[in-house]
């Protein structure tokens, strides 16, 4: 009986001993979304589109992105570039770029196929909104490259995004 | 094996095929692809793209197999290594100057060089030195865009314009290393048939401006339809994105097009968007306009026609239909006014044409096998593109002869082994002559402008035919003459020694359909006589009205006087098109009621008490029938709200009791196809691809016309022949069309004698009159007609030639300088 | 507006007369040459003219036009004197770059260039079949051969 009160004591200080170093451990939660992690660099949130070194868009509007999509969740209506006016270096430009971000599973192979690197996921994730409407992510929206997010506690205690 | 057949083996396996095929062909009927950039099967072989390279045994050298004719006991092997690797180093090649741009390039996606590449070409260049630069994107017409970066000159579309075309407009300039394909003088390259050359084009070197970057191709929702705007019927794909008209491009049928399109049908397509289109259903009847519900106004519109047929008996109603509606429409149409108002005042032409041909009704594609096209008062270039593309086919690369019999010189005349040209308004008189003589009479050809020798050596090119096509345009006969014409075609058809057939091409997409519809004052569908009461009562039921009918231009007579109350017109537009324009603009003033059913406003839609909106080619599903008698199913691509034609013409039967349910366009061809003999077999699944011809209705006039009557009458003035245009600048191509390049401006034709006469001179401004009637005009002293005639064509529908033109369409004009 | 000279009209006449009534499309290189020697170019009047003349597409005219460079395209005139420098491999090899250099300079043109008196243009040109003579050097019609700098002093002078 004694020998199993043994086994049972040292048993719990082996279970202790994990809680004990966990403790003292840096956790590996964080408190978000007090805390914002770091996603690591190739994490494929929101998309965004690139902008070339001249500040010229650098969306041609191949619309390769679009076919290669496997649900089919982006929309692009090309146009001609006016000479004197241009939106993109070259001919063409996408006049409509639309992504509908309810419909997109972050597979990433629109960044894959896109011959100019225009269209790429970033680390942006969190995404949530309470109108569907603000799912369709139109060109203006991709253009610009956003902080990430910020949060507030409102003052019925829950958390709520401070931009968007 | 017969004689002219040569068997084969091609990559192991042995196959039969017609002495002359060459190995490329040969291979694609066993499904074994070589691959090609410069050879068409339209265009013949070239042989400098060197793409089709492959291993024959006992050739030492690889050979190209677009040159090659198959030979007996040929052994062909096309996936060898040494195959494999000169495909891959001629790919090398034409890609060196060639610019990685496919992901803005419009032809990626259905692009040859793209696809090659991709299953025969090398991965990977071994070149590192800088690519040729040339011009992007140059316009070569205002409608085609060049991209001489992209071209490979694989000469395609310098061939066709030679070959087919025939015009060599567009060639190869500074031919060796700065080789390019170019206009004489960088002008630009704006024939009939430009468009053409987008879609032979294996790289996206020549381009559709109006489709430059609308769209990829892999987006485009194609549906399979055919063009609407003459009486070829060429098959054309129609390109939608989201709702949205996008493109045109040919669809090879070689029973009716031969793979080309012209380019009204390639760009005629913007009234689609047309601002100009009637979306809504309005009504004027209770003073003020006011639109609506469809239908809310074809219930009334048919209880309105109800009213006045019970009223002033069915006799004061009438129905002026369309050449351009679809069989469905049409039949839907003189049902409706045949068995729910009773009456045989309907009507679609002001020409005298009747249903049935004495010989047989030919298809286009007969043309190729004939060796004697005679063709009779019709211009192809002007009137039916296609068809002056599959004459000139068969004349410059074929066996045949070309005969033109016309009033007026044509495009037609350079082709032509003999070309006689006929008073203008003596049209009668010929052919009363040339059926005389081929019947072994004397054949009077005094004051016609032509030759009793002349006219011999025209019989003798018949007689010595074997195989004759007749093609010749009810439009521009006027009077009597098509009568007189029916006659000397069933004279021809008694020359034993020879097979012959006839197109009637009329310019009007649907013509021959509306004559099997019975679109006809005096002719049920399928071209049962009124007369015969026994098989009208039989085909359509026994309260089938019998009393002849009313013609259009009689109709309109009535109107003026007052004897007739209402009018239905659909997908017309008498107040232009019509001979008289300004009187019957008047005479319809004073009906009771005016209906329009049309799909752009037009000046009749605007003289209209209820206005029926029309959907029209793109929207509304229907089959027509072309000139070669070929019944093809017309698709819509475009999704519209409003309800089709045949629905709305459905709704006004339904309101007068008519209970037969129609639930998709199909439902009414298969009535068409139970109810309109020669119909018999026109079914959706027999006409899906290739259209099935129909037969054609029973010739009934049989009786030799009077000759006496045929003598032109004698007047003082030039006569007027109104020669029609295709591309003229009307409701369909309006001013903002891509096509205001191929506008004329108003010319007039005069013979050299008769401008010395008047004192005119080449670029005089000049009047036309007849009647109260005056058209401006250019004067152009041509040898297009005989002395004693003008030539007007009509250009546009503000010209208004058409008021120049008496009822039967005859008339005598007067000259006036400006 | 272009018109034959009455003498090309004598000449035409005889080359016509040489091809089937079918065939005149062969008579569009004499036609060229006929032109290039009343005019010194072939402007696209002149094209318009003989294309009429052949039954042929003024395009196609110019598509072999566009091909010989004894045919100057356009509206200006070569100079009286064509000097062409052969300056293909053989002529090359004997060094035609330097004597070409040399001319150009004495003449104070660039080469494809016409003197501002209109007397003499420069030209290169491909292989003038003449390889056992190299260099050569072609004005108008006769060929030179072997030259050295001090034959063209000489031959440049004796056209003055």
């Amino acid at each position: 009986m004694i020998q199993g009160a043994f086994a049972g004591i040292k048993n719990l200080l082996i279970g202790l001993g994990v809680t004990f170093k966990n403790m003292v451990t840096k956790p590996v939660t964080v408190q978000y979304p007090e805390v914002k992690r770091t996603m690591p660099e190739r994490y494929r949130g929101r998309h965004f589109l690139n902008r070339d070194e001249n500040g010229l868009e650098r969306c041609i509007g191949c619309s390769l992105c679009s076919i290669n999509c496997p649900v089919g969740c982006i929309h692009v209506v090309s146009a001609e570039n006016d000479p004197e006016n241009r939106v993109s270096p070259g001919e063409r430009y996408a006049a409509v770029y639309e992504i509908n971000l309810l419909r997109c599973i972050y597979c990433g192979y629109c960044e894959e196929a896109c011959p100019v690197d225009a269209v790429v996921l970033r680390e942006h994730y969190e995404l949530a909104d309470y109108d569907r409407d603000k799912y369709i992510a139109t060109k203006e929206d991709l253009l610009v490259y956003p902080k990430p997010n910020e949060f507030r506690v409102n003052i019925l205690g829950n958390t709520e995004r401070v931009n968007r | 094996m017969a004689d002219n057949e040569v068997t084969l083996t091609i990559d192991d396996q042995t196959i039969t095929v017609p002495k002359g095929t060459k190995v490329v062909d040969a291979a694609k009927t066993v499904g074994i692809e070589i691959p090609v950039f410069c050879y068409h099967e339209k265009l013949g072989s070239l042989g400098c793209c060197r793409m089709c390279l492959v291993e024959v045994e006992k050739m030492p050298k690889l050979m190209t197999a677009c040159t090659m004719d198959v030979g007996p006991d040929m052994v062909v092997k096309t996936t060898t290594e040494r195959v494999e690797k000169a495909q891959k180093g001629v790919l090398e090649f034409t890609l060196l100057n060639h610019p990685l741009d496919c992901p803005v390039c419009d032809k990626g996606g259905e692009c040859p060089l793209q696809n090659n590449t991709f299953k025969y070409g090398p991965g990977d260049t071994r070149m590192d030195f800088q690519r040729a630069n040339n011009l992007k994107a140059a316009p070569l017409s205002p409608v085609i865009t060049l991209d001489r970066e992209r071209c490979i000159a694989c000469q395609r579309c310098t061939r066709y314009s030679e070959v087919i075309e025939q015009d060599r407009a567009l060639v190869m300039l500074n031919r060796g290393f700065h080789n390019e394909v170019g206009t004489f003088n960088n002008e630009p390259y704006d024939t009939r048939f430009s468009g053409n050359v987008i879609d032979i084009c294996p790289v996206g070197a020549l381009t559709n401006t109006q489709f430059r970057f609308k769209a990829r191709t892999w987006d485009l929702t194609n549906s399979d339809t055919l063009c609407a705007h003459c009486g070829c019927n060429c098959n054309m794909t129609l390109g939608v994105r989201t709702n949205k008209f996008m493109r045109i491009e040919s669809r090879p049928n070689d029973y009716v097009d031969d793979g080309w399109i012209c380019d009204k049908a390639r760009w005629g397509y913007d009234f689609l968007e047309s601002k100009n289109r009637i979306m809504e259903a309005r009504t004027t009847l209770d003073g003020a306009s006011k639109t609506l519900p469809v239908k809310d106004a074809a219930a009334q519109a048919a209880n309105a026609l109800k009213k006045i047929a019970d009223e002033h008996g069915p006799g004061s109603i009438g129905f002026i239909g369309s050449p351009y509606g679809t069989n469905e429409e049409l039949y839907l149409y003189q049902k409706l006014f045949r068995q729910q108002l009773g009456t045989n005042n309907i009507d679609h032409k002001v020409y005298a044409e009747t249903p049935g041909l004495p010989i047989p009704h030919y298809d286009v594609s007969e043309i190729e096998t004939s060796d004697l096209v005679l063709v009779i008062a019709s211009d192809p270039t002007e009137e039916l593109p296609i068809l002056d593309l599959r004459i000139k086919k068969v004349v410059t690369r074929g066996n045949a002869k070309l005969a033109v019999l016309n009033d007026q010189s044509t495009l037609m005349d350079r082709y032509a082994h003999l070309s006689l040209r006929y008073d203008i308004g003596a049209a009668a008189q010929v052919f009363a002559a040339l059926a005389n003589t081929l019947a072994g009479e004397k054949g009077e050809v005094q004051d016609t402008g032509i030759t009793g020798e002349q006219l011999n050596s025209l019989m003798d090119m018949l007689k010595s035919s074997k195989k004759t096509t007749i093609i010749y345009n009810p439009a521009a006969l006027t009077g009597q003459s098509v009568d007189v014409l029916k006659h000397l075609l069933s004279e021809i058809g008694k020359i034993s020694s020879m097979e012959c057939g006839a197109i009637p091409a009329a310019p009007y997409t649907n013509a021959v359909g509306a004559l099997d519809m019975g679109v006809l004052p005096n002719y049920y569908p399928g071209g049962v006589p009124l007369a015969d009461a026994e098989a009208v009562k039989q085909q359509s039921g026994e309260n089938s009205p019998l009393e002849a009918g009313l013609s259009a231009m009689e109709m309109i007579e009535k109107a003026n006087s007052g004897e007739l109350k209402a009018l239905l017109v659909h997908r017309a537009n008498p107040v232009v098109d019509f001979p008289g324009s300004k009187k019957i603009a008047d005479a319809l003033k004073k009906l009771d009621l005016l209906i329009v059913h049309d799909m752009l406003e037009t000046e009749t839609s605007q003289l209209a008490g209820i206005v029926l909106p029309s959907n029209g080619p793109g929207h509304d599903d229907g089959t027509t029938t072309n000139i070669g008698g070929r019944v093809q199913f017309r698709k819509g691509g475009l999704k519209t709200t409003n309800a089709p034609d045949w629905k709305i013409i459905s709704m006004m039967a339904k309101t007068l009791g008519d209970e037969t349910d129609y639930i998709t366009s199909f439902s009414v061809t298969d009535e068409i196809a139970k109810m309109v003999p020669g119909y018999g077999d026109i079914s959706k699944k027999s006409i899906k691809k290739m259209g099935l011809a129909r037969t054609a209705a029973q010739y009934q006039n049989g009786t030799k016309p009077d000759s006496a009557k045929s003598q032109p009458a004698k007047s003082d003035g030039l006569k007027l022949r109104i020669a029609s245009y295709l591309f003229a600048h009307d409701k369909i191509l309006d001013a903002d069309s891509r096509l205001a390049h191929q506008f004329k401006p108003s010319t007039v034709h005069l013979h050299e004698d008769d401008a010395k006469k008047l004192g005119l001179k080449n670029g005089d401004d000049v009047i036309v009159v007849s009647g109260d009637t005056q058209v401006r005009a250019e004067v152009e002293i041509s040898g297009k007609c005989n002395p004693g005639g003008v030539v007007l064509p009509r250009i546009s529908d503000e010209q208004g030639v058409l008021g120049l033109a008496g009822a039967d369409g005859i008339s005598s004009v007067e000259i006036r300088k400006a | 507006m272009f018109a034959f000279s009455e003498q090309a009209e004598k000449e035409i006449e005889k080359i016509l007369n040489k091809y089937p009534e079918k065939h005149k499309q062969s008579a569009l290189l004499p036609l060229l040459t006929l032109t290039q020697r009343q005019e010194g170019h072939v402007s696209p009047d002149a094209m318009r003219e003989i294309a009429r003349r052949l039954d042929v597409s003024p395009a196609y005219v110019q598509s072999v036009a566009s091909f010989y460079t004894m045919y100057t395209l356009g509206d200006t005139p070569v100079g009286k004197y064509t000097i062409l420098f052969c300056i293909n491999i053989s002529c090359q090899l004997n060094g035609c770059d330097e004597l070409l250099d040399y001319t150009a300079k004495k003449l104070n043109i660039q080469v494809g260039e016409t003197t501002a008196d209109k007397k003499f243009t420069l030209r290169r040109e491909e292989c003038l079949a003449a390889c056992t003579g190299g260099p050569m050097m072609r004005v108008n019609d006769t060929y030179h051969e072997n030259i050295t700098p001090a034959r063209i002093d000489q031959i440049l002078d004796s056209l003055k």
